[in-house]
């Protein structure tokens, strides 16, 4: 039978009503209720009836709920100032709890603020969801390159109706001079956009009309900053400034349209000035045609979609777009469409404006910064339930006095509730102080300080709460179980078997993630070390290279270098199209293999005869470009061996290749050299001669170790003479090539760090446990030390069962460890090998550190007078 | 002896008229006849606790009866110190009546 039966009344309300009651037994408050409520019903309908009742009901929730909160506020501070007393008690135990939660909890939020700042690129544009990259991939390549051709943006926009607009971003590698009356700098981000640029992306003008600023040709878009820098006190918008860049061998006049707000950090984009991309058309020598070719891949191409278009869709029209315009031989290329806020997170596809970040990075932060709260959170539980004990007499008391089971877990909860919210606190100044190295370490100098936003603050605490209920939830059950009886009576074991194996289990995986993660930092190490001294197949020590705009030094740069070479500590001068490891542009060759004609991408540059010399390149067939073979200037080419194996030719000196229908002859192969990053492998390279159509960009300058400033000097004195009109401008080589492991490096620095943390975390749980376990083992230390036991059986006898746990952690931890670690080493082409030598350090490591802090309390315990720990008063 | 409260006093009268004893719903019915408002039952049984502490009501579960399951219900019942403690304060509104002149020849 239920209730059901005998009552009207509606059930829930019924079950709130008894609920809430403190008289209900007193007073039968259920049968009066129902009572009224069936005489309501009869008299005035059940209707009335039920919302009597439930308005009755609801109307003494209120004042329940009232009763409540006050009375377990008054439980609260109850708790709290029991939690103070213990706290101070045990100042090793609280302090070791505290400080490993604040360690954890502040590794923690750095991280997040770190990972929110990430995922925040890109995104402060309006319908940031609708802006996409036009990405491409080349024929049979399997890499997606982010250029695209001149003529896509336009064609995409005419042909699509969805496309609303469209834009071209283009940006040269290298430097340009900027000019205005006597104020002249090197400029580094310099765009070419069409006009449609400041429509789709939201980047606010101070000055100047959006839809007109970049409709002609040298107009120019200037940011804040640079309107400081270089026009200090005038009005800049309507001043005509001059810049040289890469496309224009002289100053070209550009009419400032409008001052940009200055970009924002968290942007794939970082310029300081806009040009109209219709410049481009005067400063080709070919004019428009020579640009609006479909023939080569040069700006990034971004697009607006109108929202509710399905980019999978739109790609699905694609394959027939590209065969309008290219013709067949477009068959086997693509066009993928990128959402603008992946972009940074994407990896680098290749030629990308600025160094992306990358999904795995953000993943392995995220790791980090769980375990190590994670870890934190083990030693509260583990250091909870070991000095437990010391509480068993307050929860007899608390129990015979009348406090329930779920009384006690409450008051144990808010024990560690009240802990993770004081290290919260404490965290919130500590990050407050690393907030700038932690900038520096991880490469966002700029991201701005999160304290000023209450939602993140909010987040937080509802985070330390959570850290508080999970490490206080186990130790809150454990202790509330005991029982008086055996508490009073003094039978109470607590170091009995299963909790001491509970407790070495949390203390086996604590160390297994450390070490897991020593693992990590050693092949991080390992491969950044690799990298760094691997052989690239060049030279890069003691290089300066100098980057030139000037078209006079450009058509003639012999005067300049034989004045160079003079100098005793210069040992060799090169000019050249790229340094070895700014090789990016590829052209398409022809030649005949056994009979069969081919085609294929290679990539190409131009060189000087002195080129490998100053490189130091090995030649290993053929010979290199020669003063004294006019012909090498025309049409001579030097191969590298990955093109010489492409090619499939068994001798390839003397052999012909063609080139948009020119003929090539091969008269040398060099060995291969690394010009792109590790990532990647070696791919096939042309070089052609310098001449007076094939222009150079560079020079390299090898010089001797011996006083590099007054070397430095002596070029300066000499640029200036050949070069006046250009400032000096110079980076040794190594640091260019150190530039694009940047990622890498940080990466490494980061983990460094944080294993370093983690292992400070872990070890600061070992000592508290070590110091609970000498006390315990006090009395027995004592009884064997007078039986005749010496110091080393006695610190062995502690150190013992934690030695056995990082034994087992290690165990644990080398499988994990090496999986991790090979998936992170396939995203680079040229790597270190796992050696057994990274394994058993890492557990040396662990062995080492835990012997350390296990040591402290065991010399402690085994030099202890027994007559102090036995004596019996 | 003590002079009641207003809500004390029409309890204690309702009680009275109820015979000296009554369940909960009973009396709170009555106390809406009396008083004419709407009474709470929060309220009816914060004052009988308060009337009870002062040894004016006692109160007792009745025998169990069939309906419901059996459940048995709360009876108050008005004790003799509640009975005098009733009609000393009705003694006194009466006085004080008399004792004003505008409500003898008011209205």
């Amino acid at each position: 039978m239920t209730a059901k039966k005998f009552y009207h009344s509606p059930g829930l309300a019924r079950r709130l009503l008894s609920q809430m009651s403190v008289y209900s037994e007193k007073h039968s408050i259920i049968e009066d209720f129902e009572e009224t409520f069936l005489e309501i019903q009869n008299s005035e309908g059940s209707f009335r009836a039920k919302c009597w009742y439930w308005s009755n009901t609801l109307k003494s929730t209120v004042g329940y709920l009232k009763l409540i909160v006050s009375w377990r506020f008054t439980m609260i501070m109850n708790h709290l100032k029991i939690a103070y007393r213990n706290f101070i008690r045990q100042k090793l135990f609280s302090f070791i709890n505290i400080a490993s939660l604040t360690v954890g909890i502040t590794c923690g939020m750095l991280i997040l603020f770190f990972i929110r700042y990430e995922l925040s690129y890109d995104r402060y544009h309006e319908d940031a969801q609708d802006i996409y990259r036009a990405v491409r991939e080349h024929q049979g390549e399997s890499t997606w390159y982010n250029s695209s051709e001149h003529p896509l943006a336009d064609s995409l926009k005419q042909d699509f109706p969805e496309v609303l607009k469209a834009t071209r971003v283009k940006r040269n590698d290298e430097v340009g001079v900027v000019e205005y009356s006597s104020k002249r700098f090197y400029e580094e981000k310099i765009y070419f956009v069409d006009q449609d640029f400041l429509e789709i992306f939201t980047f606010s003008l101070l000055a100047g009309n959006v839809s007109t600023a970049l409709v002609d040709p040298f107009s120019v878009l200037i940011t804040q900053a640079m309107a400081d820098k270089y026009f200090s006190n005038e009005e800049p918008l309507g001043k005509v400034i001059q810049i040289n860049e890469w496309y224009s061998e002289k100053k070209q006049n550009y009419e400032i349209k409008g001052i940009l707000q200055n970009i924002p950090e968290n942007s794939h984009f970082a310029f300081d000035f806009l040009l109209s991309y219709n410049s481009l058309y005067s400063l080709k020598r070919g004019g428009r045609d020579s640009v609006e070719t479909w023939s080569y891949f040069e700006p990034k191409t971004y697009i607006k979609l109108a929202s509710f278009v399905n980019p999978k869709d739109l790609e699905g029209k694609f394959p027939a777009f590209l065969r309008k315009y290219k013709g067949e031989e477009a068959a086997s290329e693509r066009i993928h469409l990128q959402p603008l806020t992946d972009i940074h997170l994407g990896g680098n596809l290749r030629f990308e404006l600025e160094t992306n970040s990358d999904m795995r990075i953000i993943y392995m932060f995220s790791a980090i910064a769980f375990f190590i709260v994670f870890i934190a959170c083990l030693n509260y539980i583990n250091l909870s339930v070991a000095r437990s004990t010391k509480r068993a007499i307050e929860v007899g008391v608390r129990k015979v006095v009348g406090a329930n089971k779920r009384q006690l877990i409450r008051q144990f909860l808010t024990e560690s509730v009240a802990f993770s919210i004081l290290a919260l606190l404490i965290s919130f100044i500590l990050v407050d102080l690393v907030w700038k190295s932690f900038g520096s370490l991880i490469g966002r100098e700029l991201m701005s300080n999160p304290f000023g936003n209450l939602g993140m603050v909010l987040v937080f605490l509802g985070i330390a709460v959570i850290i508080g209920f999970f490490s206080g939830s186990y130790p809150a059950f454990f202790i509330s179980s005991f029982q008086p009886i055996q508490i009073i009576k003094g039978t109470l074991r607590i170091g009995s078997r299963n909790s001491a194996l509970f407790r070495n289990s949390l203390v086996v995986v604590q160390f297994a993630v450390s070490i897991i993660l020593i693992i990590c930092t050693i092949m991080i190490q390992n491969q950044l070390s690799y990298i760094r001294n691997r052989n690239l197949g060049f030279d890069k020590d003691q290089i300066i290279t100098v980057y030139t705009l000037d078209g006079n030094l450009k058509r003639n740069p012999e005067p300049f270098k034989k004045e160079l070479i003079e100098y005793p500590n210069i040992l060799g001068v090169t000019s050249s199209l790229d340094l070895p490891t700014t090789i990016r542009r590829t052209s398409s060759l022809e030649w005949i293999d056994k009979g069969e004609e081919r085609k294929s991408e290679f990539y190409f540059t131009f060189v000087d005869s002195d080129y490998f010399n100053v490189y130091d390149m090995e030649i290993l067939e053929g010979r290199i470009f020669s003063e004294n073979f006019p012909t090498d200037k025309k049409q001579c080419v030097v191969i590298n061996e990955t093109a010489s194996r492409n090619l499939g030719w068994e001798n390839p000196i003397g052999k012909q290749l063609k080139s948009h229908g020119i003929e090539w002859t091969v008269i040398g192969v060099v060995k291969d050299f690394h010009f792109k990053s590790l990532h990647s492998e070696i791919e096939p390279v042309i070089f052609t001669a310098l001449n007076t159509t094939r222009r150079l960009d560079y020079f390299s300058i090898k010089v001797s170790p011996v006083d590099i400033p007054s070397t430095i000097g002596f070029i300066q004195q000499k640029w200036e003479k050949f070069s006046p009109e250009f400032p000096f401008q110079y980076i040794f080589l190594d640091e260019r090539i150190d530039r694009v492991y940047k990622a890498e490096q940080r990466l490494g620095k980061s983990f460094n760090i944080f294993t370093m943390i983690s292992l400070l975390v872990a070890c600061m749980g070992l000592i508290g446990l070590a110091s609970f376990i000498s006390e315990q083992k006090r009395k027995e230390i004592s009884v064997r030390k007078i039986l005749g036991a010496d110091f080393k059986s006695i610190i062995f006898l502690i150190a013992n069962e934690y030695l056995k746990c990082i034994a087992v952690a290690i165990v644990i931890a080398w499988p994990i460890g090496y999986f991790v670690m090979s998936r992170w080493l396939k995203n680079f082409v040229y790597r270190t090998s796992f050696g057994v030598e990274i394994f058993i350090l890492s557990g040396l490591l662990a062995f080492i550190f835990t012997l350390m802090t296990v040591s402290y309390q065991s010399i402690k315990a085994a030099l202890a007078n027994p007559v102090d720990t036995l004596r019996y008063e | 002896m003590a002079i009641l409260a207003v809500r004390e006093e029409i309890i204690l009268s309702a009680l009275l008229m109820l015979e000296g004893s009554s369940h909960g719903a009973a009396l709170r019915k009555k106390v809406i006849e009396l008083s004419e408002k709407e009474i709470v039952y929060g309220t009816l049984y914060n004052l009988l606790e308060v009337l009870i502490k002062k040894g004016y009501v006692r109160s007792h579960k009745s025998d169990p009866k069939p309906v419901r399951g059996g459940r048995s219900k709360t009876i108050y019942n008005i004790t003799k110190r509640g009975k005098a403690a009733l009609e000393e304060t009705l003694r006194m509104h009466e006085h004080i009546t008399k004792s004003i002149p505008s409500f003898e020849s008011g209205k």
